[in-house]
């Protein structure tokens, strides 16, 4: 009984080792929740149903909360892989005239900002920059427009929804980064 | 009198719970900073300045197009579109709450508004009427 025992043990000892060293691989190749994954080229899958802001560490969690904080009032706290690096800066370092209105920022927190959009920002090669960006406007990006060319023109125009630029007016989970079908819905 | 003492401290802790309110915090900064010859906050001016519309060739003309003219009602930004949480503290009791963000969106919707930065008097005029709404 003890011998039997001991095997079985040692063998699910084996096991867990083996399972947890798996799984220890598997994340450290990712960049967190949300993010695409490395490598990953137009791939529909990918784009589809971006889900959550970038947040894999406490470093990550810390800026994303200044980020919500800082940008997430007037529209919603758009997830940093839509745009690339470069154009996230030419956003940055014009928040005196964000599309119009004033978006003016501390020191601290630009800088916050800044790392957290850049370091999560959609790299070269990526679904996102497919038809080559050039806008920091998300909503005139080819992807934006590609993702959306089955939305009524009219729809954007209702009461219901505003602008484009008012994810959640569709996208029940916006709030949190998540744009999943399941939980997209055109109000009237 | 039992105990002058304890009358005094009675009368004492509900004036610290008072002072202790980040909101009548807030005003207090305003008043002191408008110094001499200040005359008092006043919440029908307030209201008046809230409601008032600015000409500019933006959507935004006033404080009421984003925020309503009604401040216990959910707002909308004029641009996005997105729904804004109530002014008053007595619907959104968030509100009024914290000094760095009061400064913050003074200091960006009056440029957007007015073209300039509120005056000391027009924050506290602004902050004395959502405070008075029930």
């Amino acid at each position: 009984m003890n011998g039997r025992f001991r095997v079985l043990a040692s063998t699910l000892a084996v096991v867990a080792v083996s399972m947890g060293a798996v799984l220890a691989v598997h994340a450290s190749g990712g960049r967190g929740e949300g993010s695409e994954r490395e490598g990953g080229e137009g791939s529909v899958g990918e784009v589809e149903g971006i889900s959550g802001l970038p947040q894999g560490n406490a470093e990550a969690r810390a800026q994303l909360a200044v980020y919500r904080q800082e940008c997430g009032d007037c529209h919603v706290a758009y997830p940093p892989q839509l745009l690339d690096a470069r154009l996230w800066q030419s956003l940055l370092v014009k928040l005196d005239d964000h599309f119009g209105d004033t978006a003016t920022l501390t020191a601290d927190s630009l800088s916050t900002v800044t790392r957290y959009l850049t370091s999560h920002a959609a790299r070269p090669g990526s679904a996102m920059l497919r038809s080559g960006g050039d806008t920091p406007r998300i909503t005139r990006t080819a992807w934006f427009i590609d993702e959306h060319d089955e939305v009524p023109k009219a729809a954007w125009r209702r009461d219901s929804v505003g602008s484009a630029a008012n994810c959640a007016a569709c996208h029940r989970g916006a709030e949190e980064g998540r744009y999943d079908e399941e939980n997209t819905r055109i109000p009237r | 009198m039992k105990s002058p003492t304890l009358l005094l401290a009675m009368c004492w802790l509900p004036i610290h719970v008072l002072a202790a309110q980040p909101s009548l915090e807030i005003l207090d900064g305003y008043a002191r900073q408008a110094g001499a010859g200040f005359a008092g906050f006043s919440a029908e001016r307030g209201q008046r300045f809230f409601n008032a519309t600015h000409p500019s060739e933006d959507a935004v003309t006033a404080c009421a197009s984003c925020h309503s003219p009604d401040p216990t009602a959910q707002g909308k930004h004029q641009r996005t579109g997105k729904r804004i949480k109530p002014l008053a503290p007595s619907a959104n009791p968030e509100r009024l709450s914290n000094a760095y963000k009061v400064e913050k969106w003074f200091g960006r919707n009056c440029k957007d508004v007015l073209q300039r930065e509120c005056t000391v008097v027009e924050k506290g005029d602004v902050v004395t009427w959502l405070l008075s709404i029930k």
